[in-house]
């Protein structure tokens, strides 16, 4: 998340509410100020990088346990020393984030365009891993583990914090996890308490258990705290702030594009990929000790932030707020940014009347107008008192405020007033894997499939609402080997004009000057999209999909490539290709297969102490190299090397 | 025009050009298909002309299909690699195949030029042992290029460690580039990677067959030819054009030359 500076005494929703319109207004007219300048910008390169989240883990040798060790906040303030005395070349760049136990690290310098650059990821990674190290106590270590399966379990935290209900934790109430382990800048705990207090209550975070042999079905747990009672679904894993979301590590990238109009473009061929690659990356199937029946963080975050009152939910007529929300601050975007998309946009969204006025007034077009009235709907959620009038001229606090508490599976950034850094998209979907080889794979994968859709102006469109249904499809237990995803079947369509094309696929005469017809009316038409599994998508299936492996390997021969980086890039699309096929496990279904295997694991759900120690030392073993995980990335040649 | 002119231009022809336009968005064609299609190409030239355009120099017949579309980048940002696979090791053969691509693209120069000589069915699966003396005609013709401006950069593939030696060693030009095919090998030999190294050559990869044109594709293009004389084909030679810095290829094309003999 990112780190304003602050000024003044931060304020509690009561006092935040009276700014409400101010700050998005203001919101606004920066944005409005921003933009004006950044029309006429020269073209930028190709700049990217990646965003690794970590926790630090410790290891209870003695005792069989694994907890997360609260010094995650300080070991960063000792990392961040260099950026302090300003020292340049850095390797790495380090950010608190959410939770005490984490850090994020980034590259200290965006990649460029360049294909050796290919090269460079993961060896950058492991710096920072290192770096790290030298902080780390001796039972401490480092992991890219995008979900901690004791969450929230008793004394899961070192230093243990004993909750005894939810006065224990004033900022957040929850029975599970401390405020102790919310970072001190004060914008977390108040964006916490906040998003309560908006809402009206705590957040409530149903997940579905994984029903086992031995499950109780039922599957419900007894509360001291009668609105957990209430707010828990009965066969379902109950999770009740920001923490059990925030607190999850997750594998972010950033690509600066060339200018706004391919900024948009690769954000909207990028949607359609977010759900793909959502499923393939799976890291996260226990949550709060149990086993879940998802294999992704997603829904969690979402309902870990949710700040909308249950009239905004649907639950009590609209009173007070203005409009029904259909999803938390925290989903899948909404809608397409390029002119020619627009016929894709079927999702019907809650938009920010006063916010798109101004927009439209001040000559932004439709779409984009749309895009941030849309993210106009959602509230500030965190206010300083010396930090509410600004010079919209030079400063994008109120923009920020709102931009940043949007959480969305892309995200579309302007450029920041005086620097000299482009229009960007960033992918926020894909879940921290264990290895910084499979880490680095997944986002140079990304990072080509860009180069591929630029290069051989793929189109990959097709109805948001469908994107939707992947996102929901992507998280179940093992998407990626049994769930279908909707994608669109007609990918190589350059050489016809857009517009043409969209026509074509959803009218069976393509007649210029004609309006589509709404897309699923009830003339016959041949389908745009089809349902595809992740293999066919990713490898490609005869007569049916090109595949995104087989498109890349087209353009990789059609470019100047090093043999080292060749090499590289080759066992990336390899993991890559057979977590498709599902000869490689994804981290979810391996984690799965670790405990119900483990001696320890009674059938119930339950990951206990014992299983989630030797889980972690395994993941810890994995990614230091000492065992080979021959199913997560590899098969065994001998018998003798197959580990669990 | 008719079918009978056509055949008498070529009758009066010595040398002959086919351009494939712009083949980026054939995106899932690879080069054998595109070979292939050369036939086709001259086939439905002789027969209607349909789709394709041609001019007639005083002894050569270029032919180009219509559908090149240049895109609107600035020249400056593009960087023009070009590989001339010569069929038969005529040296003028690279000098030929550098002017049509200067001409067809509009630009200036050719950024870098990458000779593949014939194949000489001696060698082992992945490299070719060449010493200098097999390659020093053809080298020279490059480095004539250099020397006029039309190329920047001169580089060679799939030579072992030994011909990459001697090449370097004599040449007046040195090559910076030497391109690899690790499908049989994923790392490179390390006497090939230490000489590189330390001689500031760098190793590409490429995923070229070993032969370009096979023979049945040769024939299969000839044939129509066989009215008009004797041919053969000299060399086939592919160029892309890649945005510098983003990585993104704005045109790939391929030419081929058949002279008659």
């Amino acid at each position: 998340m990112g780190l304003l500076d602050f000024d003044g005494d931060p304020l509690d929703w009561k006092d935040i509410e009276p700014h409400v319109e101010y700050v998005k207004h203001h919101g606004i007219l920066q944005f409005l100020n921003n933009y004006d300048r950044l029309m006429k910008r020269p073209e930028d390169s190709l700049k990217w990088g990646d965003e690794v989240e970590y926790m630090i883990v410790r290891f209870d040798h003695d005792n069989r346990r694994v907890q997360l060790s609260l010094r995650g906040e300080k070991i960063c303030e000792e990392l961040q020393e260099k950026e302090r005395k300003n020292m340049k070349n850095l390797v790495s760049l380090w950010r608190q984030e959410y939770a005490t136990y984490m850090v994020e690290g980034t590259p200290g310098m965006p990649y460029l365009g360049y294909m050796a650059q290919f090269n460079v990821v993961e060896a950058n990674m492991r710096m920072r891993r290192k770096e790290v190290q030298q902080y780390l106590k001796p039972d401490e270590q480092i992991m890219s583990l995008t979900v901690f399966p004791r969450l929230g379990c008793i004394d899961f935290t070192d230093p243990k914090h004993t909750i005894v209900g939810p006065e224990s934790n004033p900022v957040s109430r929850s029975l599970f996890f401390p405020d102790q382990a919310i970072c001190s800048h004060p914008r977390f705990p108040y964006l916490t308490q906040n998003i309560r207090k908006r809402r009206g209550e705590k957040v409530a975070i149903n997940i579905p258990i994984f029903k086992d042999k031995r499950t109780p079905s039922p599957f419900v747990e007894t509360f001291i705290d009668p609105e957990a009672n209430a707010a828990a679904k009965p066969d379902h894993i109950y999770m009740d702030c920001m923490g059990f979301g925030m607190g999850n590590c997750c594998l972010q990238m950033t690509f600066q594009a060339c200018n706004i109009e391919e900024a948009k473009l690769l954000y909207d061929q990028l949607a359609p990929v977010c759900p793909i690659m959502l499923a393939l990356s799976a890291a996260s199937p226990i949550y709060r000790g149990y086993l879940s029946d998802i294999d992704t963080r997603w829904q969690v975050i979402a309902g870990s932030v949710d700040d909308r009152t249950k009239e905004e939910r649907g639950l009590e007529p609209l009173n007070k707020n203005k409009m029904r929300i259909q999803k938390s601050r925290y989903d899948s975007i909404d809608s397409y940014l390029s002119q020619n998309s627009e016929i894709f946009n079927d999702i019907k969204v809650e938009i920010n009347d006063d916010a798109k006025k101004l927009l439209k007034d001040a000559g932004l077009d439709e779409l984009l107008a749309n895009h941030v009235a849309h993210l106009w709907t959602r509230d500030p959620l965190s206010l300083f008192s010396k930090k509410i009038e600004l010079d919209d001229e030079n400063e994008t606090d109120h923009f920020e405020n709102i931009q940043s508490t949007n959480w969305q599976s892309m995200r579309f950034k302007p450029p920041p007033p005086g620097s000299s850094i482009g229009w960007r998209v960033e992918f926020r979907v894909m879940e921290a894997q264990l290895t910084d080889f499979e880490n680095a794979a997944f986002v140079v994968f990304i990072v080509l499939l860009t180069r591929v859709i630029l290069t051989y102006k793929l189109d990959f469109l097709m109805p948001i609402s469908h994107v939707d249904k992947n996102m929901t499809c992507a998280q179940e237990n093992n998407a990626v080997k049994l769930q279908k995803f909707y994608f669109r079947k007609n990918v190589i369509t350059s050489g016809t004009p857009s517009c043409c094309t969209q026509l074509c696929s959803t009218n069976t005469v393509c007649q210029n000057g004609e309006e589509a017809s709404p897309i699923g009316s009830s003339q016959s038409k041949p389908a745009i999209c089809e349902k595809m599994s992740i293999d066919t998508i990713i490898n490609g299936k005869a007569n049916v999909f090109p595949g995104f492996i087989p498109l890349i390997r087209r353009y990789l021969d059609s470019v100047e490539i090093e043999v080292n980086a060749r090499c590289t890039i080759t066992e990336y699309l390899n993991l890559i290709s057979k977590r498709a096929t599902g000869e490689y496990m994804t981290a979810a279904q391996w984690m799965r297969h670790f405990v119900m295997s483990h001696p320890d694991y009674h059938q119930d759900s339950k990951v206990n102490d014992s299983v989630a120690y030797d889980l972690l030392v395994r993941c810890d073993q994995i990614e230091k190299g000492v065992v080979k995980c021959h199913q997560l990335f590899g098969i065994p040649q001998h018998k003798s090397e197959y580990i669990n | 025009m008719d079918v009978q002119s056509r055949k008498k231009i070529i009758a009066e022809s010595k040398s002959i050009v086919i351009y494939s336009g712009n083949v980026l968005f054939k995106v899932l064609a690879n080069s054998e298909e595109i070979c292939d299609s050369f036939c086709g190409t001259l086939e439905r030239w002789i027969h209607s002309g349909e789709g394709l355009s041609h001019q007639q120099t005083s002894d050569q017949l270029y032919l180009s299909c219509e559908d090149n579309t240049l895109d609107s980048e600035s020249s400056k940002d593009l960087k023009i690699l070009l590989k001339v696979f010569l069929i038969e090791k005529k040296p003028e053969a690279v000098e030929h195949a550098v002017k049509n691509v200067i001409q067809e693209l509009k630009c200036q120069k050719v950024d870098s030029v990458i000779v593949s000589l014939p194949d000489d069915k001696t060698t082992s699966k992945s490299f070719q042992k060449v010493p200098f003396t097999q390659v020093q005609d053809v080298w020279q013709v490059m480095e004539n290029l250099v020397d006029q401006g039309l190329v920047e950069q001169l580089g060679i593939c799939d030579f072992d460690a030994d011909s990459l030696k001697d090449l370097y060693n004599n040449a007046k030009i040195k090559p910076v580039k030497n391109q690899i095919n690790l499908a049989n090998c994923c790392t490179p030999p390390d006497d090939l990677a230490a000489f590189a190294a330390e001689n500031d050559i760098r190793l590409f990869t490429h995923n070229d067959p070993k032969n370009i044109l096979p023979q049945q594709t040769s024939n299969a293009i000839l044939s129509n030819l066989n009215n008009g004389g004797e041919w053969t084909a000299l060399y086939i030679a592919r160029y892309s054009s890649v945005v510098q810095l983003r990585e993104i290829v704005k045109n790939k094309g391929y030419f081929l030359y058949l002279q008659k003999t």
